[in-house]
């Protein structure tokens, strides 16, 4: 099998004359967490549901654990644990009766004391005989989250497990997927149409734009400090314009409508304080990295 | 493959529009036995208006428990398709609708399996539905009405007839009428669960199965005769009333009633094998199209 748990190559899918994924290739190595980052109808979802046969490809092929998905997908489903969008369950039974449910497909025991540890891993402790209707968002999120780990799968994919979560929600994921990354060796692949959601878990990362394949490769490369876009509002433009010409700064310029530089997120405080040096009046900084910038540009934010 | 047949039933007994069905048909028989105790005769005489002219008869005297339980199921089974769908029709849509569709096929599970786990689901809601329309129709009106020998008033075209079982030879044409009750509603089950699959609410698969029902049924009773020779033989509401046959009883040449007898074994044959042919190929092409269908919900 090698250290790749996922091997994709040349994924495509189509619905009628509309492309949804296009010719996308990308390995999983076994215990790392890989991100999918994208606006929505980027094809992330639509590439998720595939690795799971929810959807079946137009064109591609699929190797998960080292075996074609086509044909093995029993066989794969049962090292996997997955919540695709909202993880919806069965509203109508309790927690303790969801969790069964899908015990029994595993043939996993279903003794309430099982229940109970896995419920308490998700923060859902006590609330297992309420039913799930009464759950609020973010419980029901952990209850997908309690039914993915059910079989201790191998593989976790998580479709935008933050969706919908107030803060406290979203970092108690964040910490849930760092233990099972960290602590657990689990292989994790999660999707997001935030960047700073991926860049605070994944190892590895692609973006994903209108189906095809923009960028890919390790979140730490791709994010690297040394090209960090820096915006600075002054008060006179034309002045601090005069002030950068022919200094160190001005081939670190990328725009002088907005005064935007590429630099080096280190060199930050050095152009501050030569900008107030000069007696520039500095009203407001903002930085993003590049790979944001490029992002934000695609999603027209 | 049993997991999953356990699982559906499970869950079909947690939720509550399965009760509305058995609660519905209680109150049906409920709302005819009182009717029939209350005022027997005049109800009597409505529901024989073509066969009072022929025969001179005393109606209370037939009225027993019964005669009240063929009553019922004949007016009953008409509506009992429209609880069978009220649960077939939600097999798939409703797990589409909740979002557990593409949860509980993320799991190691075939979607054949599953599927045939919703069918006989289904099925065994409409068996045990059944046995409920027993127990109330034929069980309570035995108590209310008292047994005897049953009256079975037949009206084919311009010929009336009426047809006498003695009381030791009814209760195993109940017991085929309604075996034979549950293949015909588990077509419709079929038919509910292949509509469901192209739904993501419900509403639209059960709708879709009562008014084929319905169309059908009209089409199934019009006197025309190209509909008879070309349509008819081919609608599975042709046979939907087949359970008739067992009450419809042999007679010896001096006309005398033949004990354990049917009058036409083999049109009920014929209308089995055509309703589990139905089944059959409903279920084969419903299989075929969940294999095949991307999972969007």
């Amino acid at each position: 099998m090698g250290q790749n748990i996922v091997e994709v190559e040349g994924l495509s899918k189509s619905y009628k004359s509309f492309q949804a994924v296009k010719n996308i290739s990308f390995q999983i190595e076994r215990g790392s967490v890989y991100g999918f980052l994208g606006q929505n109808g980027a094809g992330k979802s639509t590439t998720m549901r595939m690795l799971l046969s929810l959807i079946q490809p137009t064109a591609g092929k699929i190797n998960i654990f080292g075996k074609p998905l086509q044909g093995n997908e029993k066989d794969i489903l049962k090292n996997i644990g997955a919540i695709i969008e909202k993880p919806e369950t069965y509203g109508y039974l309790s927690g303790y009766d969801n969790l069964r449910i899908f015990s029994r497909i595993f043939k996993l025991p279903t003794y309430k004391k099982d229940l109970d540890v896995l419920l308490e891993k998700v923060g859902l402790k006590g609330r297992g005989n309420d039913k799930v209707k009464s759950y609020s968002q973010g419980m029901k999120q952990r209850m997908g989250i309690a039914i993915a780990l059910l079989n201790d799968p191998e593989f976790i994919i998580l479709d935008e497990p933050t969706n919908g979560l107030d803060p406290q929600g979203i970092s108690d994921i964040r910490n849930l997927i760092s233990h099972f990354s960290k602590n657990e060796g689990k292989t994790i692949l999660i999707s997001s149409h935030l960047l700073n959601e991926i860049e605070m878990v994944a190892d590895n990362m692609i973006i994903l734009h209108k189906g095809e394949k923009i960028v890919e490769g390790k979140v730490n490369q791709l994010l690297d400090p040394a090209k960090t876009i820096v915006q600075i509002d002054t008060a006179d433009l034309n002045q601090t314009l005069n002030y950068i010409r022919n200094t160190q700064w001005e081939k670190l310029l990328i725009s002088e409508n907005e005064l935007l530089f590429e630099m080096n997120k280190s060199n930050i405080p050095a152009l501050i304080k030569y900008l107030i040096e000069k007696d520039i009046e500095v009203l407001n900084i903002k930085s993003k990295h590049s790979l944001e910038n490029y992002f934000l540009k695609l999603t027209n934010h | 493959m049993w997991t999953l047949l356990g699982i559906e039933l499970f869950k079909i007994s947690k939720r509550p529009r399965t009760y509305i069905s058995f609660a519905a048909i209680c109150a049906i028989v409920l709302i005819f036995q009182f009717a029939f105790k209350a005022d027997g005769e005049n109800y009597m005489n409505l529901m024989l208006q073509g066969i009072n002219d022929s025969f001179q008869l005393n109606k209370l005297n037939a009225m027993n428990g019964y005669f009240m339980c063929y009553i019922i199921l004949n007016t009953l089974l008409v509506q009992v398709p429209i609880l069978v769908a009220l649960v077939a029709g939600d097999a798939i849509s409703g797990e589409a609708n909740m979002g557990t569709l593409r949860l509980i096929l993320s799991k190691p599970i075939s979607r054949q399996e599953l599927l045939i786990a919703k069918f006989l689901s289904s099925m065994i809601y409409t068996v045990i539905l059944l046995i409920w329309m027993a127990i109330c129709a034929l069980g309570l009106s035995l108590i209310i009405f008292g047994s005897g020998d049953m009256l079975v008033f037949r009206v084919a075209g311009e010929v009336s007839q009426i047809m006498q079982i003695t009381s030791d030879d009814i209760l195993w044409r109940y017991l085929a009428a309604f075996g034979y009750a549950a293949i015909a509603l588990t077509v419709i089950a079929a038919l509910a669960i292949f509509f469901s699959l192209f739904a993501e609410n419900s509403i639209g698969p059960i709708i879709t199965t009562i008014c084929i029902v319905l169309v059908f049924t009209i089409v199934s009773n019009m006197n025309i005769p190209i509909i008879d020779e070309y349509v008819k033989p081919y609608l599975f509401t042709s046979y939907l009333v087949g359970w008739k046959g067992f009450f419809y009883i042999a007679t010896n040449q001096e006309g005398i009633p033949i004990r354990g007898s049917v009058e036409d074994i083999q049109a009920i044959q014929k209308s089995i094998s055509i309703l589990l042919a139905h089944i059959g190929a409903i279920l084969l092409i419903s299989i075929y199209i969940f294999r095949k269908k991307d999972i969007l919900s």
